[in-house]
């Protein structure tokens, strides 16, 4: 056995010592050792146990590099190594999958873009052209390709350079003898100018090259800028950006209040939604993150407090409006704050008859984009506001104690997960070293249960990523006093990524149509009434001469010539017409017995009568609406309320035959007619008196000549028959414009030409 | 057919190429450069043709320059102003319409120059020195002029009581209804009988329609329709005891008005009644159409003409024209002016297009006018009793040089004239009396140039058949009968009745029943409670909305309104207020009143 323990092998030993404290952490997995070249790694081969890596021996990097070249005679060497391992940049990790995409995608979009604008000049041409004649009309040139024409003679050669030519050939002819080749070398040649003619030309790789590169280029500078700005932090950058975001939405909102009302309306309604949306999120409450946060700090930090009671009172106020107009629709609301700005009084209801006295200060106000009135009113109670957050403050501090015993106690429960999720949270200031000694027992368990966990919690912070987007701000924020007003500023970006909250039903509507369409129609008519009225005003009035001033002609009938002629028929008849005939005398006299008096009377009347206009009162009052007060109200006040109730639906309207004492025109035309008849401007015209130019001449054959006629209904596509419609190529882009034939053609030229000189003239 | 070309002969056999069929074709000389042309053919889009340097063969060969048109000639064809390019939305149409604007002014152009095709001259009877027109007699006139017009004066002596007549619209056929039944169809102008007979029934009135094969005689009771034979087509029987007719040729429309006052409107194209009411004007008498909008003018017996339309059943206008019975009306064939008589001797002619409460002439006469009558070229024609006499312009009445009032022709018939007619396209004036028919020379009172596609007197059956489908085909729906044949180029505008009872409407709006089938889920998906949850959600949805839009109309109606009665009270309101002055101190003082 001695001789056992003098054969003591050190090595053998020591190794025996190694594999058994080995034995502790049992990690056999090795780190795989490559002796081969393979194309790929297996990724069983990578481990990652810190442990393991803790003992691998270090990859040998640059710096071990320039260190022994250092020592040794290659001093130069490795300054360069060293040189090129300090000037030249890693390369940035390239971006998202999608981003970078989408940033080819738009490069290309604009590529495309630009070369397809080349071709608008030609597509506005076709579609503007009255006539389009496929195919293409274009003239034929003879031009002589046949192999005995004479071809254009290119170059000069001398005598001397042509015999230069036939040894040349002559020797080739020879060395291929020589080696046996026997190919045609003109078949080559045109094999190779085919080949040719298929490769791109040297230019164009070129070209093809230099757009590649730019687009590259393009793209790089992009994606960085993205990089940029994603990466930027600062609150203040966003702040601002959100600020600027605002800015751009009231400016847009003023121009579209000048342009578009309508669509200023809209745009208002969108904000004061985002607002109510705001108001009902909890983004003022005390249960936020940041909040919660702050509720620790409070204890020590007399500002953080004031903050934080700022942030309630805000909460309140959002709330406290809410239950102001719980009752009413949100609609409702919107609708009484514009029709209060409006100033305009509701005769339904009876109570807006009262004014309240106590708005008139907020009316005078009220000018400003609705929208602004929550900001104009808490800037005038913030007074108020002072005074109730110290009350809230008070509340506030009990119920921060408690909570702080609380977390006091959480810690000891030895939940990872909730160390997890509040871990920040907790006031463990103190307490860290204990977890920490504890920790390297229970090292490996965390690992393995931090394994377990990642998946679920992966799963839970894809889902609250969008809230924590949200809420970054408010979290992250520090307890500057001065930002807590700039966050309240924020309330103004009305912007958030929040999804809707309504009921969304996906079931297709199978509505009963018609039935809302006819009563919708009525609404439609009176919003074209007023429409027409504008309309009627921008007519021009027809009345060219106005009938007033004709003076009618008068003359009598006169039998007898003024010369005193003869005149045989006169004197025929002398006796009749001198003694008046009796007969006619006494027809006279019957009619001028039974001439009304009353038939000019009579026929206004009628006319009058016919002409009036029905039904154009309608009383606004409800039997029992308003006398509140009772059977013994006086009739005369009921009567000047119904009387102001009273809505006059007639405006006082000009009728055509107005001052015409002897004419009615029934203004009422025939339904049927109005069928034919166009209801609004169409399309292309914006006014009325355009439109019906443009129709003011038929293009028949019977009312215009034949020349005429035919050039107003040439067809718009002139084909062919049997013959192909090539599409256009590129050499569209660049032809001359053809020779006008057609005599309108001409004729707008010619009147183009002649505005043009006088326009010169002008400037001259 | 003859042939074009003779067979080739053997010295043209040089120019003949055989091809490889063995036949022989005639071949084309060709140019040289084409002749020894081998080679392939290039399509190539040419340029501006290159100037040649030759210097032009100029002023010989020129084409001769065309003629400018007067200005007053383009202004009688012109269509009026065309469209303002700034009117036009995109640039596009804006191209367009400008386009359009210089087609429509190269037809303009065309018509104009047309006129030099209208080469008959319309001439008028001069008197000479120290004479009158209106001493003429008709023989003396027919003594002067050539054989063919002297033919055209003529008079029947027929026996069948107080006669009608009608004119063809190509004036080329007459049509005779004598009261106690007789009905003569001819053609005028050759004095080539078409029919005669007896309809043994009083006959109040004939009407050619739209072909003068085809005509209407309103008989005792009915409306019967024969043809150029005499052969009895139809027997409308919804038209009973008419007094007068009359033919919208370009509607195909027959009107009658009968002795109940009722108006009615007979498509001959399809044969049915489009209109026929009560006009409540009684006896209809006194009935015209009016050429330039196809409106009926009736003439009632309180002096009122009333305008109607066979789809509406109100009068589209009325004019008081006379302070007694209308005794005749008239309108003009190119529908620019009414021409009506009273009993009180009066004869006004009206703006019937502008439709303006005073006349534009008025005749003073020693009895009232009996007849009237406009012809092509605005001659009047007017009859009291036997008696007629003709004006040469309807405005200012005389005869032609001297306005001295004196009429252009007279004549004294042997009978009362019951009818009147100028023949379209000749000098004729056709007069329908108790004793027969008369057919009066009036120089200048036709037209001279017709449009053959319109109305051709010398038109063969096959011109005429044609034209009758072209007419047809052209026919304009009575509806658009209005007042403003130009109407239809407009826009509809409602008018204020429509627009009252719109707002009026508003406030008894009930929202709308909802039906709605919600889309059938599988098992599992959406029970019935659910579905008929959504479906209440649905519902209240649109209830709410609906509820909100007419609210905001109403608000919108009811603001429009209180609008033009605070500014009636702000004017009162804003009187201004006199600058103050330094010396205002020195006026007197109004007394205030005290407070208390």
């Amino acid at each position: 056995m001695s001789d056992d323990e003098e054969q003591y092998d050190p090595i053998a030993h020591k190794k025996l010592l190694q594999s058994i404290s080995n034995l502790g952490n049992v990690q056999h997995i090795r780190k795989s050792t490559r002796d081969e070249r393979q194309p790929e790694q297996n990724e069983f081969q990578l481990f990652k146990s810190a442990k393991a890596t803790e003992h691998a021996p270090k990859a040998v990097g640059v710096n071990d590099l320039v260190q022994i070249l250092r020592t040794s005679k290659h001093i130069e060497t490795g300054k360069k190594l060293k040189n090129v391992h300090n000037t030249k940049k890693v390369l940035q990790k390239p971006l998202e999958k999608p981003v970078a995409d989408r940033i080819k995608r738009t490069i290309g979009y604009e590529g495309v873009k630009k070369k397809l604008a080349r071709w608008d000049a030609v597509v506005a041409k076709q579609r503007s052209a009255e006539t389009q004649i496929f195919p293409i009309p274009s003239e034929t040139v003879y031009v002589n390709t046949a192999a005995h024409a004479n071809a254009i003679k290119t170059s000069i050669k001398s005598e001397l350079g042509k015999e230069l030519q036939a040894s040349i050939k002559k020797l080739n002819d020879l060395r291929k003898a020589q080696i046996g080749d026997n190919t045609d070398e003109q078949e080559l040649a045109q094999l190779e100018e085919k080949l040719l003619a298929q490769k791109a030309t040297r230019d164009e790789l070129h070209a093809r090259r230099r757009e590649l590169a730019y687009l590259r280029m393009r793209e790089s500078q992009k994606s960085a800028k993205a990089r940029m700005q994603n990466k930027i932090k600062s609150k203040k950058y966003h702040k601002l950006l959100k600020r600027q975001k605002v800015l751009e939405q009231v400016k847009q909102f003023e121009i579209l209040k000048k342009t578009n009302p309508e669509a200023a309306l809209e745009k208002l309604n969108a904000l004061e939604k985002s607002r109510l949306l705001e108001r009902a999120s909890l983004r003022h409450k005390n249960t936020g993150t940041w909040a919660k946060n702050l509720q620790m700090r409070a204890k020590y930090d007399k500002e953080v407090r004031k903050d934080l009671a700022e942030q309630l009172a805000v909460s309140r106020q959002l709330t406290e409006k809410k239950v102001d107009t719980d009752s009413e629709d949100e609609n409702q609301t919107t609708d009484k704050i514009e029709t209060s700005a409006e100033g305009s009084f509701d005769p339904f209801n009876p109570w807006m008859t009262v004014k309240p006295t106590e708005n008139d200060e907020s009316k005078a106000k009220e000018d400003d984009v609705s929208w602004r009135k929550y900001w104009t009113e808490r800037n005038e109670n913030e007074k108020r506001l002072a005074e109730h957050s110290a009350q809230v403050e008070e509340v506030k501090r009990k119920k921060r104690q408690q909570t702080t015993q609380a977390i006091k106690e959480l810690p000891k429960k030895k939940k990872p997960r909730i160390i997890m999720e509040n871990g920040w949270q907790v006031e463990e200031v103190e307490e860290p070293d204990k977890a920490t000694t504890k920790s390297k027992t229970l090292d490996e368990i965390f690992d393995a249960q931090q394994d377990n966990l990642h998946n679920q919690i992966n799963h839970k912070l894809d889902k609250l990523k969008k809230q924590a987007a949200l809420l970054k701000g408010v979290t992250k924020k520090s307890k500057k006093p001065k930002i807590k007003h700039d966050a309240l500023k924020n309330l103004k970006d009305l912007t958030f990524k929040k999804t809707k909250q309504r009921v969304e039903i996906d079931e297709p509507l199978n509505q009963d149509e018609v039935a809302s369409k006819q009563a919708l129609t009525a609404i439609e008519a009176v919003n074209d009434l007023q429409k027409s009225k504008e309309e009627k005003k921008s007519t021009p009035e027809v009345a060219d001469i106005d009938p007033d001033k004709i003076v009618s002609v008068t003359w009598k009938q006169k039998l007898r010539l003024t010369n005193g002629m003869n005149d045989a028929l006169a004197d025929d008849d002398a006796a009749e017409f001198d003694e008046v005939d009796p007969k006619a005398e006494r027809q006279m006299l019957i009619s001028e017995a039974f001439e009304d008096d009353d038939i000019v009377a009579d026929f206004n009347k009628d006319k009058q009568d016919d002409s009036e206009v029905k039904n154009n009162e309608l009383q606004l009052a409800m039997p029992g609406w308003g006398c509140w007060g009772g059977a013994g109200i006086s009739q005369k006040a009921l009567e000047r309320r119904n009387k102001r109730l009273l809505l006059k639906l007639a405006e006082p309207e000009k009728r055509r035959d107005d001052n015409k004492d002897n004419v009615y025109i029934n203004e009422a035309s025939n339904k049927q007619a109005r069928g034919h008849r166009v209801s609004s401007i169409p399309f292309p015209f914006k006014s009325l008196a355009d439109y019906e130019a443009s129709i003011r001449t038929p293009i028949g054959r019977d009312f215009v000549p034949e020349t005429a006629f035919r050039m107003l209904t040439r067809p718009a596509v002139i084909t062919r028959k049997g013959q192909v419609i090539e599409p256009m190529d590129e050499s569209e882009l660049v032809k001359p414009d053809r020779r006008l034939r057609h005599v309108v053609d001409k004729r707008i030229r010619r009147q183009e030409e002649q505005a043009q000189k006088a326009r010169l003239l002008l400037v001259d | 057919m003859g042939r074009k070309r003779p067979s080739a002969r053997y010295f043209d056999r040089g120019a003949a190429v055989k091809t490889e069929d063995g036949e022989e074709k005639p071949s084309k000389p060709k140019r040289r450069q084409q002749k020894s042309f081998t080679g392939d053919f290039l399509k190539i889009q040419s340029q501006e043709k290159r100037k040649t340097l030759k210097p032009k063969r100029h002023e010989a060969t020129e084409k001769p320059k065309k003629q400018k048109i007067p200005q007053e000639l383009l202004e009688k064809y012109s269509r009026g102003a065309g469209v303002d390019a700034i009117g036009v939305k995109t640039r596009h149409f804006k191209e367009k319409q400008k386009r359009k604007e210089v087609y429509v002014e190269y037809a303009t152009e065309q018509a104009a120059r047309t006129e030099l095709l209208l080469q008959e001259i319309p001439g008028q009877l001069e008197a000479d020195e120290g004479e009158t027109t209106a001493e003429y007699r008709q023989a003396e006139i027919v003594a002067n002029v050539d054989l063919q017009s002297a033919a055209k004066h003529f008079t029947l002596k027929l026996d069948f009581g107080p006669y009608t007549m009608r004119y063809t619209k190509n004036g080329r056929h007459l049509l005779l209804g004598g009261r106690r039944g007789h009905v003569a169809a001819f053609d005028w102008v050759t004095k080539r009988l078409h029919c005669e007979f007896n309809v043994m029934e009083t006959v109040a009135d004939v009407q050619w329609l739209h072909v003068p094969t085809m005509y209407a005689v309103a008989q005792k009771e009915w409306v019967y329709f024969y043809d150029k034979k005499g052969i009895e087509l139809h027997c409308v029987k919804r038209l009973t005891r008419v007094n007068r007719l009359d033919f919208l040729p370009y509607h195909f429309l027959l009107a009658a008005g009968n002795s109940a006052g009722y108006a009615s409107w007979l498509d001959v194209s399809i044969g049915e009644l489009v209109g026929n009411f009560n006009t409540g004007l009684g006896d209809i008498r006194h009935m015209r159409h009016n050429p330039g909008n196809g409106v009926l003018c009736i003439g009632g017996g309180k002096g009122v003409v009333s305008m109607w339309s066979p789809k509406v059943r109100e009068p589209l206008a009325k004019l008081l024209c006379h302070p007694t019975a209308i005794t005749a009306l008239t309108v003009d064939p190119k529908g620019v002016h009414l021409v009506t008589a009273g009993l009180d001797r009066l004869v006004k002619v009206w703006d019937v297009r502008q439709l303006s409460d005073k006349p534009l002439a008025i005749f003073n006469l020693r009895l009232p006018a009996n007849e009237l009558e406009v012809s092509q070229r605005g001659m009047l024609a007017l009859s009291q009793g036997t008696y007629l006499e003709t004006y040469t312009d309807v405005l200012l009445g005389g005869g032609t040089g001297r306005k001295n009032k004196l009429p252009y022709l007279r004549q004294r018939c042997d009978a009362f004239v019951n009818e009147m007619r100028f023949c379209p396209y000749e000098d004729v004036l056709g007069v329908a009396t108790g004793s027969g028919f008369q057919s009066l020379l009036v120089p200048g009172c036709g037209e001279p140039n017709y449009d053959a596609l319109e109305d051709n007197p010398f038109e063969t059956s096959k011109q005429r058949r044609e034209h009758e489908v072209h007419a047809l085909l052209e026919k304009i729906p009575p509806e658009l009968i209005t007042l403003d044949p130009h109407e239809i180029t407009g826009v509809d505008v409602p008018t204020l009745q429509e627009k009252i009872d719109a707002k009026r409407q508003l406030f008894y709006l009930k929202p709308p029943r909802i039906n709605m089938n919600p889309r059938h889920k599988m098992k599992g998906r959406g029970g019935s409670a659910k579905a008929a949850r959504n479906k209440q959600i649905v519902k209240d949805q649109q209830r709410k909305e609906f509820i909100a839009e007419v609210r905001k109309a109403k608000k919108d109606v009811i603001a429009n309104h209180a609008e033009g009665g605070e500014e009636t009270a702000g004017e009162k309101v804003k009187k201004p207020k006199a600058m103050r002055s330094v010396l205002d101190r020195f006026k007197p003082q109004k007394k205030q009143k005290s407070t208390n």
